[in-house]
């Protein structure tokens, strides 16, 4: 019996230390902080950014998304509702945050970016967001999976094929990816509006508020 | 050695089995993170693709903390015929039945789902790389394997305890 009270008080210990490590672990999470000088140019509308809406609208609303995310395609018909409903008030800026857990996201991002290209970006866009299912969580992304939705979207495949090993879509990519680091972002999707980070609404009710809340001060101003 | 000439062959065969769930774990942890998901990489006839491999998170670290000491421990136990080996593989085995458990309810029961959640950046503990049959995840064979060392450990404890 003493040996076995030894083993149980051993036992005791280590999981005594694991919660220990645990909960430091949670606390040092959450003193993770913003970076304090976020230059304002980041939140300004680049020459390179896929927008959608009015460009003269005084309310900018941009995604860091990565199009492997679940949770990005759970706020995709949504967003897709917001384009619709605020598209006099509204600019929407896609960039990329591919994260590196995801084995297609990188892939994912090049393929939207080579169409967008073409012009044919939201077309790809939605088609991915759509269809993550059949080409998202594979060990190793299928170049071909995504020839397919680019051919869907419309693209002229053999330029499409160029493009999406080009330096300028992967300098694209990667620049977006390093903003995103940049920024401390710790995951997709991140949203900005009007320059403040805010937390992911947890409905369209929740996010339409705060759209309407910034139109209405962009109003007073 | 004299302790050794009481240990019967059902005893003998709870080491062996100890054991091989040891081994079994070690391995199959050591595929996931090096070549990934063994079921799909048969099924795509690419055995040994280090692309397809899996990041250990940090909980999965802690099982391996916990995991592999019992490979060696219980090897020289039956090397040396030590019928009490298992007082060592206990302290490790117990405490890795509560990480899985911990570790499987988080994959099971997310604090974040539907709207306001997020992709991680870095390797969530909760994230599920692996599922079969809608239950069977990484963390849940880890619990199973820590569930059967300490039942066989416990067995085994037991066995001495009734020879002396």
């Amino acid at each position: 019996m003493k040996n076995l009270k030894i083993i149980l008080a051993i036992s005791a210990v280590i999981i005594v230390a694991f919660i220990v490590v645990k909960s430091w672990d949670k606390s040092a999470e959450t003193t993770i902080k913003a970076p304090t000088a976020i230059p304002a140019a980041t939140f300004e509308i680049k020459p390179n950014d896929w927008v959608v809406g009015n460009p003269n609208a005084n309310v900018t609303l941009i995604e860091y998304l990565d199009f492997e995310c679940e949770s990005c395609k759970a706020y995709h018909p949504l967003i897709t509702q917001l384009k619709e409903e605020y598209k006099d008030s509204l600019q929407f800026v896609v960039r990329y945050f591919p994260l590196p857990g995801h084995k297609n996201s990188r892939t994912s991002a090049y393929a939207v970016e080579a169409a967008g290209k073409q012009g044919k970006f939201w077309d790809m866009y939605d088609i991915l967001y759509t269809k993550q299912s059949e080409w998202g969580e594979q060990p190793v992304a299928n170049q071909d999976q995504f020839e397919k939705y680019a051919t869907e979207a419309g693209v002229n495949i053999e330029q499409w094929k160029k493009d999406i090993v080009s330096s300028e879509v992967l300098k694209r990519v990667d620049d977006s990816f390093k903003e995103a680091m940049s920024l401390n972002l710790q995951g997709t999707p991140a949203f900005f509006l009007n320059g403040k980070r805010i937390q992911n609404p947890k409905s369209y009710e929740a996010f339409k508020q705060l759209i309407q809340a910034e139109i209405s001060n962009a109003a007073v101003k | 050695m004299k302790e050794a000439k009481l240990v019967n062959k059902e005893q003998h065969l709870i080491w062996y089995f100890i054991f091989a769930q040891a081994v079994i774990a070690l391995l199959g942890s050591l595929y996931l993170s090096n070549f990934g998901d063994p079921v799909r990489n048969i099924m795509d006839g690419v055995l040994f693709d280090a692309a397809r491999a899996y990041d250990p998170c940090h909980l999965c670290w802690w099982a391996r903390i916990l995991m592999y000491p019992i490979v060696l421990i219980s090897l020289v136990g039956i090397i040396k015929k030590d019928k009490r080996f298992t007082d060592y593989i206990l302290p490790l085995a117990i405490p890795g039945v509560v990480l899985t458990i911990y570790h499987y309810s988080l994959q099971m029961f997310p604090a974040d789902s539907g709207f306001g959640a997020v992709c991680d950046l870095t390797n969530p503990c909760s994230a599920i790389h692996l599922i079969y049959l809608d239950f069977i995840t990484i963390p849940f064979m880890a619990l199973v394997a820590f569930c059967v060392i300490t039942v066989l450990s416990i067995i085994n404890w037991n066995m001495n305890r009734q020879s002396n």
